[in-house]
């Protein structure tokens, strides 16, 4: 039976060589993470104030970055699903659900340092801006993702499922942006962008790719860790499932 | 085409079913509930209810797709007949589109009809109502395939109804902003509504009958297993 | 009580055009199955020829739904192949009753068997009389199939097997909550197709003494 499974461990991802790999790049991706985060960080200090937003201005180093990688992280579901169903490597769906509640951190984050950055400037916690409205509806999509894998017992069924939602919604995300947006125009005809972000230059841009490069080290350090983590716990359900 | 005749037999069937389901009741009552709520909720001053009208209408009107969804597919899944559907001799797209199209008819069309009624408890501009009937009937079909596909996903799951409307609601915001979108600047300019909007919501109506059925039948697909 | 000689009357147009007589066979090879996290049962091979009825048994569990699930394509298999012998896709080529027998409770009988009529072939629908006489339900026609009781509608679900001639029957415990009588059509059904060239696979705990071949799940 045992050798059974192991002709059938196609299906449920047993990578000995990607195991290996992980186990070889784990502590050097974490490093390099936390490495760049201190180094932004540091980067973000140095940054003198900004004239109209004060000191605030510093979350922007956090809020940016987090919506960046919380769209990177979709872009990862979706070509990791791809990955699983076209080229029929079982790996994929377990490297979309390990990226999924990542993702879900990072857009909540950026809302929440969306909401900090904007409270001096708006007097509340909360406006239905373009940008925070489209990162609340990212957020959704990631809930309705994890909600779906939580919710379908069968390993094989989720999997499938969730790959699809995974197309239909990365499909939706630039409809969801267009739609926010234009709606944002719609009912604020003469606005000023809300976020208006201070001049790019070298003084600001400078920390804003390093954070971003630390958060996007930061993401894969932690997803690669889910990974392992989700390629033995699936090891153990198949062992469970056997005795 | 010889699959014809078969959509059309399963078209009358499901038309049949839905008719004959009570699955209209329930979305109908919904509807009016929510309309009588509206004024307790808001004060029953007329003005402020006729600028909230349309918006509150479409919010209406998409809430009870969403009330209808539940029902879609669960009862093929609990009786086989999701299986017999899959091993129809026609292909699985079809086959849902046949279905969606008896939902639609059976339930969406009667919802469609009461809307100036339920304008008309909102005190609705009366040169406002024809363009909300566009717009709605614009974006019904959007509705209603996107929400095919939040309820193919969740097929048989226990609690189907709360994850359906988590994967369906991110799917429906393009549809609102531009449904309700086009009637926003109706105070402003009278009985008119905005035609790029319009325009927009049936280019998301059209893409949606073209790209969805795919989605759906895999999905069905990996829910019977 | 069903009337046998009504039977004869309503099958005869069928079998000649749609069968290969004794052309057609069904071949298996290292089929697994896996459902969940389990391994259902795992190099499973065997060949059906044309005529055969084929009994598939075992305890619960054992996997006896999921091969004919595998089969007709409702399942997909983790490994082997399921083919027949000219290379049909099988889908198209079989009729599948399941546990679940697919009927909608606020339908009548007449109208059940005059859309599963329809659904089957785009040719000429049969007419619903005879296969309601079939299926003795002509008394019931046009209640709702809520109020039948199961062994009826056992019989009105097997009508679905004559709607259109498919080659190759995938019955899964056809003989639930039937009386004698109710067994006796179910084995004139499957005596038919046999002798029509077609293939039979059934699932029943019980014995068939109308099968040919046995395949017994889970040792």
């Amino acid at each position: 039976m045992l050798e059974r499974l192991e002709n059938l461990s196609a299906l449920y991802a047993n990578p000995h060589r990607f195991m290996n790999l992980a186990a070889r790049l784990h502590a050097p991706l974490w490093l390099t993470a936390v490495g760049a985060l201190g180094f932004g960080l540091f980067m973000v200090s140095g940054v003198p104030d900004d004239y109209q937003q004060g000191a605030t201005v510093r979350i922007m180093f956090v809020h940016v970055p987090a919506a960046w990688m919380a769209l990177f992280a979709y872009s990862f579901i979706f070509f990791a699903s791809i990955v699983a169903v076209v080229l029929r490597h079982p790996l994929g769906y377990l490297a979309a659900r390990a990226a999924a509640p990542v993702g879900a951190v990072f857009t909540l984050v950026a809302l929440v340092t969306g909401a900090f950055w904007g409270q001096p400037m708006w007097g509340t916690w909360w406006v239905w801006d373009a940008r925070l409205t489209s990162v609340l509806v990212l957020l959704f999509i990631y809930l309705g993702y994890i909600a779906l894998w939580e919710a379908i017992d069968d390993y094989g069924r989720a999997a499938r499922a969730t790959s699809i939602l995974a197309v239909v919604g990365f499909v939706n995300v630039p409809i969801v942006k267009f739609s926010v947006d234009w709606w944002n125009t719609l009912h604020q005809p003469a606005s000023v962008s809300r976020f208006a972000r201070p001049a790019l230059h070298a003084d600001f841009l400078y920390p804003l790719l390093v954070m971003g490069v630390a958060f996007l080290l930061l993401f894969l350090a932690i997803t690669l860790t889910r990974l392992q983590m989700e390629v033995l716990r699936q090891r153990l359900r198949v062992r469970q499932s056997e005795g | 085409m010889s699959d014809w005749r078969i959509l059309q037999a399963l078209f009358a069937r499901e038309l049949r079913l839905v008719l004959r389901g009570g699955h209209l009741m329930p979305v109908l009552a919904f509807v009016f509930i929510c309309v009588m709520l509206m004024p307790f909720g808001l004060g029953p001053e007329l003005s402020l209810l006729q600028r909230l009208a349309p918006g509150l209408l479409w919010v209406i009107m998409l809430m009870a797709v969403l009330l209808s969804l539940d029902r879609m597919f669960q009862a093929d899944f609990e009786d086989g007949g999701l299986d017999q559907l899959i091993l129809l001799p026609v292909a699985l797209e079809g086959a849902v589109m046949a279905k969606l199209c008896a939902h639609f008819v059976g339930i969406l069309f009667p919802v469609l009809a009461t809307m100036p009624l339920a304008g008309l408890l909102l005190n609705i501009r009366p040169d406002t109502v024809v363009p909300m009937l566009a717009t709605l009937l614009a974006g019904a079909p959007a509705l209603v395939m996107l929400g095919a596909i939040g309820a193919a996903l969740a097929v048989g799951v226990r609690r189907a109804g709360l994850l359906t409307v988590l994967i369906v609601t991110p799917l429906y915001v393009p549809v609102i902003v531009f449904g309700a979108g086009a009637l926003a600047r109706s105070l402003a300019a009278p009985g008119t509504l905005d035609v790029a909007a319009l325009g927009m919501l049936g280019l998301i109506s059209a893409a949606s009958i073209f790209l969805a059925p795919p989605a759906i039948a895999a999905a069905l697909r990996a829910g019977i297993r | 009580m069903v009337k046998t000689e009504y039977f004869s009357d309503a099958y005869t147009e069928f079998p000649a055009a749609a069968m290969s007589q004794g052309q057609l066979s069904l071949r298996v090879e290292n089929l697994a199955c896996v459902r969940g996290l389990r391994v259902v049962f795992a190099d499973l091979s065997f060949m059906l020829a044309g005529g055969g009825v084929l009994h598939v048994s075992g305890a619960n569990g054992a996997g006896k739904t999921s091969l004919l699930r595998l089969i007709c394509g409702l399942l997909a298999p983790a490994a082997g192949t399921i083919s027949l012998s000219d290379g049909a896709p099988l889908a198209t080529q079989c009729h599948y009753l399941g546990h679940a027998d697919g009927l909608k409770n606020t339908l009548t009988p007449r109208e059940t068997i005059f859309y599963e009529n329809r659904f089957w072939t785009s040719q000429e629908p049969r007419a619903a009389e005879d296969l309601l006489s079939l299926a003795g339900l002509r008394k019931q026609a046009d209640q709702r199939v809520s109020s039948l009781s199961a062994g009826q509608r056992r019989r009105l679900a097997l009508t679905r097997l004559l709607a259109a001639p498919r080659r190759l029957w995938l019955l899964d415990e056809p003989y639930t909550a039937l009386d004698a009588a109710g067994r006796e059509l179910v084995n004139t059904l499957i005596r038919r197709q046999a002798e029509a060239g077609g293939l039979v696979v059934l699932a029943a705990h019980e014995p068939v003494p109308l099968a040919d071949q046995h395949l017994e799940l889970g040792t």
